[in-house]
């Protein structure tokens, strides 16, 4: 309304300036203008006092002091206070947002309890051109290990878990990642111990990936376009998983692992090559089937190669509830120099196996209680020292197999904090020396986000 | 008798010739596939419908009977995204916890923000409800304010006409079409609006809701939201909330309880055999209920419960 009369006095005027009564008209025109532009204020600091909040009641204080901040800003705004050129820096700034992961766990065996932050996970991401993204992950935290004693504020450390770029304007499909980052490798090595469905990774993860699958090097990965989703990953990184090889060491046998020997230098021959395929089957308007398989071969540590494949189908009920059921399978073989932390070197290999199968039940969008089912078997082919023949003290082998059963609950209080409790029964067994140990563990975790806390989608 | 045989050859030729060049023109025009237009919510895939007609293919990622700020996402719409021309979102941060991400892993670079295929409708509204303080404390704020805007039925029609117009941007050939459609959707629009005005006017409803979804309908419709049984938004309520809630409906005669049909019935139904309020079940978005086939049925729907 304001606009048409602006435009339409001021063509008027100026095909005849010298009319009184025009003049009269412009004036008053004037006058009615910054009457609408003055309702025009009042309006929107009526409207940035509005709050959008579901409140049924809010005290006259509270509204005063809203009016009054936005009353502020707006002046501020107004009357370019402060430096202008610092608004559009803060709107590009790389987004920041923070997981705190608490975990509390109680070992029966050990009679250890460790009260601990997990996991204090930093994330900084941002386009960085039309080309490209980045991110980086900041973590600081401790080892879940029940048995373990911890000394106060001793075992936190601060590290780099993840910065890496990737493309976002690759034509076909294509997107290229480089730098450290958590591979597209298994099911829930990538995924964040703050994300994962329980409260920590399965044994045959530790023990085979050393828990997560975060690798140094660069990633391709390609979603064709077809009816339906799949993805095909193909990367090459200096080493994948933690420092764990195949012959890492259950919790409740910390100290008694072999590892093998790294080389000193490194060719392109001796780096990691993995790849994974994954798809998703719709069966029906409400029943999922993830499916994924993976291949590893490497010699970052002595010569390593992993395989295996993992399944999800989700069946979404009414009312927002939702049951899964998952599981995944892994099975690895790895030969080379090992060095045993006490008694000297020697050749060998080793081989490990297993794999977790999971069913929970998401009630409403609180509840989700849970079940979860664990083998791992790991053993020492052979071993011989170096000086040919002998199997060398403390090198001998082993044959060592782990189950455990664990149940959980999580309550999901907001969108941005999570309780969760497990209880786990492990018992793991050694077929030569024929030793045998059980624990019952315990814990209770704690899950906060704050700010927009969002990881890549993983179908 | 050459000359004139050849003059006669050549000529059947270029009319062959002609005739094949408008045959392969029109067949590419019969056969040019339909635009494939993916939208955040159903009321914006209604818009598309009517809009493009048989020319668009559209795909909703919401139903329209769950909470719009959980769709739950189909791995399909990965592949769907990808091929599409068009991405439609209602913006104001609504679709925030899956459309980036699924945009960003479907990959298709005409739909990325910025680009001819990608469209945020809530980039020309003029917010209700932005908070002047950004505190989770607050519950699940929205920073750019409250997004549902497609209860305003003027917001609609300036839905409407965006959509055509960028259909049009996207397909030249059909523009006039587009604009046609849209004006036609637009004028229906505004014949029910006054009625829907006509029905509420006067009436001086007051009412509580579950979520504060009708900041907009409030302010088109004159009716008067008094308070939420959420305690802040996406919190549910507790009973210390409960019990206030009763206490301040009872004092300030509240007699109407509209629940976003998505929501849980338990608290609404304990509130009104306390109260005596009346409850009514509504959809806020097209598909939410069996009544709610378009928006301009959704819309009768709204209106009809306001009524009761």
């Amino acid at each position: 309304m304001a606009a048409t009369l602006g435009i339409s006095a001021s063509t008027s005027l100026a095909a005849s300036p010298a009319n009184p009564d025009l003049e009269v008209l412009r004036r008053q025109i004037d006058a009615l203008r910054g009457d609408l532009e003055n309702l025009q204020q009042q309006l929107n600091q009526q409207r940035l006092a509005q709050p959008y909040a579901g409140a049924p009641e809010r005290s006259k204080k509270a509204e005063a002091l809203a009016s009054a901040s936005a009353g502020a800003f707006s002046e501020r705004v107004g009357s370019g206070q402060g430096n202008p050129r610092s608004t559009p820096a803060v709107g590009i700034n790389p987004s920041i947002s923070v997981a705190i992961d608490a975990v509390g766990s109680y070992s029966r065996k050990q009679d250890n309890v460790r009260l601990t932050p997990r996991d204090a996970e930093f994330v900084f991401q941002a386009n960085i051109d039309p080309f490209a993204r980045a991110y980086l992950v900041a973590n600081a935290g401790s080892e879940l290990a029940p048995a373990e004693k911890q000394g106060a504020f001793s075992e936190v450390t601060f590290g780099l878990e993840e910065a890496a770029i990737e493309t976002t304007a690759l034509p076909f499909g294509l997107q290229i990642k480089a730098g450290q980052f958590f591979a597209d490798f298994t099911r829930l090595g990538k995924v964040h111990p703050h994300d994962l469905p329980f409260v920590d990774h399965p044994p045959v993860l530790e023990q085979l990936l050393g828990g997560e699958s975060k690798g140094r090097g660069v990633e391709l990965n390609w979603v064709p376009a077809v009816p339906y989703y799949i993805k095909l990953t193909f990367g090459a990184v200096d080493g994948l998983g933690a420092e764990r090889s195949v012959l890492g060491g259950f919790d409740l046998n910390q100290g008694s692992a072999s590892v093998f020997e790294a080389p000193e230098t490194r060719g392109f021959g001796s780096l990691t090559y993995y790849g994974r395929g994954a798809s998703v089957m719709e069966l029906g308007e409400s029943v999922f089937l993830h499916m994924g398989a993976n291949l590893l071969r490497g010699r970052d540590e002595g010569t390593r190669t992993l395989w295996g494949a993992d399944a999800k189908l989700v069946w979404r009920l009414s009312g927002g509830s939702e049951a899964e059921l998952g599981g995944e399978v892994l099975s690895g073989r790895q030969s080379g120099t090992l060095t045993h932390p006490l008694d000297g070197s020697g050749t060998g290999g080793s081989q490990g196996k297993g794999g977790y199968v999971y069913v929970q039940y998401r009630i409403g969008k609180t509840w989700t209680p849970g079940l979860r089912f664990d083998f791992v078997r790991s053993r020492t082919l052979s071993e011989t020292d170096s000086t040919g023949g002998a199997v060398a003290d403390g090198l001998e082998a082993t044959d060592e197999t782990l189950r455990a059963v664990s149940g959980y609950l999580g309550c999901q209080i907001s969108e941005y904090q999570r309780l969760r409790l497990q209880l786990t029964y492990a018992a793991s067994s050694q077929a030569i020396s024929g030793e045998s140990k059980r624990d019952l563990q315990a814990f209770l975790q704690w899950t906060i986000l704050l700010g927009s806390h969002q990881h890549a989608l993983t179908p | 008798m050459n000359s004139h045989s050849s003059c006669g050859l050549s000529l059947r030729l270029k009319t062959g010739v002609t005739a094949l060049l408008l045959f392969v023109f029109q067949m590419g025009l019969v056969s040019a596939a339909p635009l494939k237009v993916v939208t955040s919510v159903p009321d914006l895939a209604d818009f598309a419908r009517r809009v493009g007609g048989n020319l668009v293919e559209v795909l909703s990622l919401a139903s329209g009977k769950e909470n719009p700020h959980a769709v739950a996402l189909k791995p399909s719409y990965i592949a769907k995204i990808r091929s599409a021309d068009l991405f439609i979102q209602m913006g104001l941060d609504m679709e925030h916890a899956y459309a980036p991400a699924l945009l960003a892993e479907a990959r298709n670079l005409r739909l990325q923000p910025g680009k001819e295929g990608f469209l945020d409708l809530g980039e020309d509204v003029q917010a209700l409800g932005v908070p002047a303080v950004l505190d989770r404390a607050g519950g699940d704020v929205h920073p750019k304010g409250n997004p549902h805007y497609n209860l305003d039925p003027v917001q609609a029609q300036r839905m409407v006409r965006a959509i055509g117009a960028r259909l049009a941007l996207l397909r030249p050939a059909e523009a006039v079409l587009f604009r046609a459609n849209a004006d036609a959707y637009v004028r229906e629009i505004e014949e029910r609006l006054g009625s829907w005005k006509a029905r509420l006017r006067g009436k001086g409803v007051r009412f509580i809701s579950y979520h504060p979804d009708f900041a907009y309908f409030e302010e088109r419709f004159g009716v008067r939201q008094e308070g939420t049984i959420e305690p802040k938004p996406g919190i549910d309520p507790g009973p210390a909330h409960i019990e206030a809630l009763v206490r301040d409906m009872q004092t300030r005669k509240i007699r109407l309880i509209v629940k976003e049909s998505f929501y849980s019935d338990r608290v609404p139904l304990e509130l009104a055999r306390r109260t005596g309020a009346v409850l009514v079940s509504v959809p806020i978005f097209v598909g939410a209920t069996p009544e709610a086939r378009d928006y301009l049925s959704m819309m009768d729907a709204l209106v009809s419960a306001f009524t009761k």
